[in-house]
């Protein structure tokens, strides 16, 4: 498996892609990381090819992580997508789960990012 | 209107214990230190004395970070801590993310985010408990007084009307921070939530 790492980071809190970030830079110097604050901005991106990971809150302003998620799932149906949440719910969870979207709990810990870059998608 | 009755209450104020110890335990791993909280408190009670009891426990100036819910439930939640230790608490979640000098700059967005954890895990552990769904609306942040607070923040529930007002008191001792979740029920809510408790007593055949 290479070890390349291109990431997309949706959150419409900064400070949580800010740490997001921080995790990765700090055990993947080369990674490609790509922000955006809600489902607009993400569409609106020019992602770079060979997106490996897609890291995705739930509650943001206009369409939900959730709903985003399956949208970016259609055009990346190989990237290995996480809906990383304050809304730790069993039910929010299965949603998720159903979609063939991962779901990992908030607050951004170290060994959480590390876990979902561990994985990587079909 | 309908009251809990004692055994309601009780089942609910461990209820809200286990939702809070989730609360506790993602606040001590965003700050990596240890998070005590006190036992819940549960009562009934109008905005007026709301606003009284709030303005004692902080004296006076605070910021807070409230959430509005629907769902089974129907309410708004408030995280509030005394002003003058808020950078502080920001300083222990983003550790080596910013630059000190920075800090100030990153205040209100890293507040919200543990605004929004905190308030979301304590909903979240009711939600699954009843087996059922909770929603929240993206987290507000103000600061000022606490009936400014308050008054700012409140668009879904009636103060005017008598609110069920569960409390828990966090503090992190190590910085000496301290604070308070509250979550503020709107009355039409109670029923639904008695509805719910009873029937989580009956399946537990106590």
């Amino acid at each position: 498996m290479s070890d390349e790492k291109n990431v997309l980071i949706i959150d419409d809190s900064r400070v949580s892609r800010m740490m997001v970030k921080a995790i990765i830079k700090q055990h993947f110097p080369d990674a490609i990381i790509t922000e955006a604050g809600n489902a607009d901005e993400t569409l609106a991106l020019d992602i770079p090819d060979g997106l490996t990971h897609i890291i995705c809150d739930y509650n943001m302003p206009g369409m939900d992580g959730l709903t985003l998620s399956q949208e970016l799932k259609k055009s990346y149906p190989t990237t290995y997508i996480t809906l990383l949440t304050a809304n730790i719910q069993a039910a929010t969870r299965h949603k998720a789960e159903d979609m063939g979207i991962h779901f990992t709990k908030k607050p951004v810990t170290e060994e959480r990012i590390l876990s979902i870059l561990a994985k990587q998608g079909h | 209107m309908i009251e809990l009755d004692d055994l309601q209450k009780d089942m609910l104020t461990e209820l809200f214990n286990l939702g809070m110890g989730n609360a506790g335990s993602a606040l001590s791993e965003m700050v990596s230190e240890e998070v005590l909280l006190s036992i819940p408190e549960i009562s009934f009670m109008d905005k007026n004395e709301l606003t009284a009891l709030l303005e004692v426990d902080s004296g006076g100036h605070i910021s807070g970070v409230s959430q509005q819910f629907s769902g089974m439930l129907l309410g708004q939640a408030l995280l509030t801590f005394p002003t003058q230790k808020s950078l502080e608490l920001v300083r222990l979640l983003l550790q080596d993310s910013v630059p000190l000098e920075n800090l100030t700059e990153f205040e209100e967005e890293a507040l919200l985010e543990v605004g929004n954890i905190i308030i979301n895990a304590g909903l979240s552990s009711l939600a699954d408990i009843f087996d059922d769904e909770i929603s929240s609306d993206l987290p507000v942040f103000s600061s000022g007084s606490c009936q400014d607070v308050i008054k700012s923040q409140n668009k879904t529930v009636n103060t005017q009307q008598t609110v069920l007002y569960l409390q828990v008191n966090f503090s992190i001792e190590k910085e000496k921070i301290k604070g308070y979740v509250v979550y503020l029920l709107d009355v039409e809510s109670i029923e639904s939530l008695a509805a719910h408790i009873d029937n989580y007593i009956s399946k537990l055949n106590i």
